[in-house]
């Protein structure tokens, strides 16, 4: 509300309208003032309200200017752009109006000076002071006559009284021709009076300095204006001391001027009035001609300059607008779009401009929606990367790490994210179980072509196939040298695929196997029995034995089939936390006290974090390992002797549990110790040949690895390494 | 004999610089300096209230060179009868303005003064005139019957020039000059009866 006066000024003073309405006032004022000094009733009304009108009109022209000074210098001080442009071009503006102006001005006032001047002429002037002369001196020998034949007749009434007076006054009336005659006494006052027909109630008294020239001896004689009567001759004459009781007194005599001289003397007095008057108002008039001529001077000029303002304003209203949207451009704002100013070539200018700012947004726009497009796409790829299964990097010439997914990282079980940008290699550094994964990939990678390879790896979360893909880029992005590493994890699948293939082995061996069987265990016993007690002693006894080594080897084929079928229907693993050493110990109380003499040397780890397994599955595991020593033993040794030991490894961050269990039997045999843990593979003699490969089943279903390997000292020694269970681990740290 | 300059043209600045001076001067309040009502008067005759008046004017030079130039002055004489009251402005209970005129007769080389209500006389001399013209005697200004309560009732005199009776050139100068600031006072007298 502080700023509405402001802000009402500030409108006032910049509007067109505005410019109109002091525009109409200006003709308004012009026209009253040339009107007015031409009509004279016109004029009594109006001068006060024009002079107002003007004073008006030009103090508030002047209050614009100051505001619009005042805001030209708020801006110049602002630095705003325009200012100076504007300020050029007003002081311009300003001077080619007000130069012209007053020019005009100038030569205005000077011919309406000369004009006036030339209205009166001194040829004009002499003849008028000459008939009003002329006038005087025809009037004055009629005076000089009246006057002396009125002194005359004042000797007549010198011895009059004053009451036989008015008789004689009559007589003296009528024989002069007087219309008028008076005398007074020697109080000034009417004595009598004589007025032909009319009683003279109040007769004509002249002014008190003709009666103190009569006092002092002066006769008057003049022309005077009567009252009713118009213009008169008055004689007034001293009448002659003769009665000193009379006192001085005088006599008038008032005689008429004919309707001739009447007329031509009113004639003369008007013309020489006339002109007199307008001859001294020569001056004010110029005075006041130059007073409306000033005024409009002073309106025109401070219009003009007041129109500088507006018009400079104007013209450099669209070059600030230009300056102001090129700022804004080069600040980045590219949606300024500037007022078209008219039709002109400014305007052409800001449309160009317009236009200019109208692509490069468009050309901005588009910028930023291809770059959106292409986040876009990079989340959608890093979207389909993080929930692809299989792990993807990407090595750049360099062998550096460009590219990794969840899936890497997960498969990998350490994070990548510190090695982005980082040479391939440090993985290793870091990472000592992903030592083997890094030596294959950085070798194939020195070929330069695409390669397969089936990694193995013994980590934390234990044994980890790993198929690994590698492509060289292709395309667009063949020049980088990166290449394209995929791998997947397919332990499980691995491990599944074998399970099943054994599982369809053992069944349908089971299944061949087992159905002959049974007819030639019978066929056997028939043979006994039927046989037997007919034969001889000998014979009998070939046939007993023979027939009993037939029973017995199917009831073991009986037993191998079953083990088979055993295998083939392992139940599902069951994993729960358990302590190793504890289920150790628990198997090893079976086969404490043996009748053949075993010594066990247990050593088992104090530290022991619990594993995630199947208990009864470890328990055939141990069973099968031992007997397997055990059997191996027998008939090799006198004493023998089985270790069992465990041991909390760690190999880098992955931990895991070592179960090593030695014997000093025969050792392995060098035929079969490639495919030691194979099924059918047996260095024994009636050995299924299952023992190994169902401990090998068992160890791989807990993720775990089994080696088996010759001691130096003689003997076999079996492996087992199982991971450790990972909370067990924390809570054992 | 006046000699008139055929070409007379005043320098422009001077020009300005007058009007700038006028422009100055015109919203000052105006005063009284030349004219000065002496005494007034009231007396009831014959059911009517007359006014007696002396007024002296003083005239400046300006004034008497325009009255000399044949120039008719008008001095307009207002006289307002009002009833004071305490709680609001006076009431007003008549209004009248007597015009006086004033000129010269340059055939007869004498001035004449008229009025509204008296005829047209002659005085030979400028002084004699103004006398005839500052002197107002029984003037008629209100009927008795016109004023209820004539105790506290105040006649109030003031004269002045008549600017619009003037040739109209001469009214801006009447206006804006001091010289021609031909306006009293008001006085006041009580009315007698």
């Amino acid at each position: 509300m502080v700023f509405m006066p402001f802000t009402i000024l500030k409108r006032l003073t910049s509007g067109p309208i505005s410019a109109a309405v002091l525009s109409a006032l200006l003709l308004m004022s012009l026209y009253i003032m040339s009107g007015a000094t031409e009509d004279s009733a016109s004029f009594n009304k109006q001068y006060v309200l024009l002079l107002i009108t003007i004073l008006v009109g030009l103090t508030m022209l002047v209050a614009m200017i100051a505001a619009n000074v005042i805001r030209l210098y708020r801006r110049y001080k602002a630095g705003e752009p325009g200012s100076l442009l504007t300020t050029r071009l007003l002081v311009v503006f300003v001077v080619i109006a007000v130069i012209p102006v007053s020019v005009v001005y100038y030569f205005s006032v000077d011919f309406l000076h000369r004009g006036i001047d030339s209205w009166f002429d001194v040829r004009i002037e002499k003849a008028l002071d000459d008939s009003l002369e002329l006038s005087r001196s025809t009037l004055d020998s009629r005076l000089r006559d009246l006057l002396r034949s009125t002194e005359q007749l004042a000797v007549d009434v010198a011895d009059e009284s004053e009451a036989s007076a008015i008789l004689r006054l009559d007589d003296l009336r009528a024989r002069s021709g007087a219309s008028e005659m008076t005398l007074f006494d020697g109080n000034d006052i009417v004595a009598s009076s004589s007025a032909g027909d009319k009683i003279v109630i109040n007769p004509n008294r002249p002014d008190e300095a003709i009666f103190s020239d009569i006092s002092r001896g002066r006769n008057y004689a003049g022309l005077d204006t009567i009252p009713g009567v118009g213009l008169q001759i008055r004689i007034m004459v001293r009448v002659p001391l003769i009665r000193a009781d009379l006192g001085v007194r005088s006599l008038q005599a008032l005689y008429p001027v004919t309707a001739r001289q009447k007329e031509l003397a009113d004639s003369v007095q008007e013309a020489f009035s006339t002109y007199n008057e307008l001859v001294y108002l020569r001056s004010p008039l110029k005075y006041s001609f130059t007073l409306t001529l000033t005024l409009a001077l002073l309106l025109s000029i401070l219009s003009a300059v007041w129109a500088a303002f507006y018009t400079a304003r104007k013209l450099v209203a669209p070059i600030s607008d230009l300056a102001k949207g090129t700022a804004a451009v080069a600040s980045g704002d590219y949606s300024k779009r500037l007022p078209l100013p008219a039709n002109d070539e400014l305007g052409f200018l800001v449309q160009s401009f317009n236009q200019m700012t109208r692509r490069i947004e468009r050309a901005r726009n588009d910028a930023e929606l291809s770059r959106h497009q292409v986040d876009e796409q990079q989340a959608y790829q890093a979207c389909v990367l993080s929930n692809l299964s299989s792990g993807v990097i990407t090595l750049d010439a360099d062998q550096c790490l460009q590219t990794f997914n969840e899936a890497a990282s997960k498969i990998l079980s350490v994070d990548l994210e510190p090695l982005y940008g980082k040479s391939f290699k440090n993985l290793a550094t870091l990472h000592s179980s992903l030592g083997r994964f890094v030596e294959i990939v950085l070798e194939q990678l020195e070929k330069h072509e695409q390669w397969r390879e089936e990694i193995t790896l013994f980590g934390a979360s234990g044994r980890q196939i790993l198929v690994c893909r590698g492509v060289p880029m292709a395309g667009a992005l063949e020049a980088s040298g990166d290449t394209l590493i995929v791998f997947e994890d397919v332990t499980t699948l691995v491990q599944a695929q074998r399970n099943a293939a054994w599982g369809e082995v053992a069944r349908r061996l089971a299944h061949e196997i087992k159905n002959p069987l049974t007819p030639i265990q019978l066929s056997a016993e028939r043979l006994r029995h039927k046989y037997l007690k007919t034969m001889d002693k000998e014979s009998a006894e070939v046939l007993d034995r023979s027939t009993h080594t037939i029973v017995q080897q199917v009831e073991a084929m009986k037993e191998m089939v079953n083990a088979f079928s055993e295998y083939a229907r392992a139940p599902q693993i069951k994993l729960e936390a358990l302590n190793l050493n504890t289920l150790i110990d628990e198997v090893l109380d079976l086969y404490r006290g043996d009748a053949s003499g075993l010594k066990l040397n247990v050593s088992l780890d104090p530290v022991m974090p619990h594993v995630e397994a199947d208990d009864g599955r470890l328990r055939q595991l141990l069973h099968n390992v031992i007997k397997n020593a055990i059997e191996a033993m027998q008939g090799h040794t006198d004493t023998p002797e089985i270790s069992i030991r465990t041991l909390c490894m760690q190999e880098s961050k992955c931990r895991y549990v070592e179960l090593r269990i030695e014997d000093n039997g025969p050792g392995w045999s060098c035929d079969v110790q490639s495919e030691l843990f194979e099924p059918y593979v047996t260095s024994k003699q009636g050995g299924t040949g299952l023992g190994l490969a169902i401990v090998k089943k068992i160890v791989e279903e807990h993720g775990g690895m089994v080696t088996a390997e010759d001691r130096s000292e003689g003997g076999a020694s079996v492996v087992i390494r199982l991971p450790v269970l990972h909370r067990d681990g924390k809570e054992n740290n | 004999m006046r000699s008139i300059d055929l070409i007379q043209v005043r320098p422009l600045t001077r020009q300005i610089g007058f009007l700038a001076l006028l422009l100055f001067l015109l919203p000052m309040p105006s005063q009284a300096a030349g004219v000065i009502i002496e005494k007034a008067s009231t007396r009831l005759q014959k059911g009517v209230y007359q006014l007696n008046a002396n007024i002296n004017y003083e005239l400046s030079g300006d004034v008497l060179e325009a009255i000399n130039n044949g120039i008719e002055i008008t001095m307009l004489v207002t006289i307002k009868i009002e009833q004071p009251r305490s709680y609001i402005w006076d009431q007003l209970i008549a209004e009248k303005t007597q015009r006086y005129e004033l000129k010269y007769h340059a055939l007869s080389g004498q001035y004449l003064v008229k009025s509204d209500i008296s005829e047209q006389r002659s005085y030979l001399s400028l002084a004699s005139a103004l006398r005839a013209l500052g002197q107002i005697r029984a003037l008629p200004i209100l009927d008795q019957t016109q004023l209820q309560d004539p105790q506290d009732a105040m006649v109030r005199i003031k004269t002045e020039l008549d600017t619009n009776a003037l040739p109209a050139p001469l009214r801006p100068v009447a206006w804006l000059s001091k010289q021609w600031n031909l306006s009293s006072e008001w006085f006041s007298c009580p009315l007698r009866y």
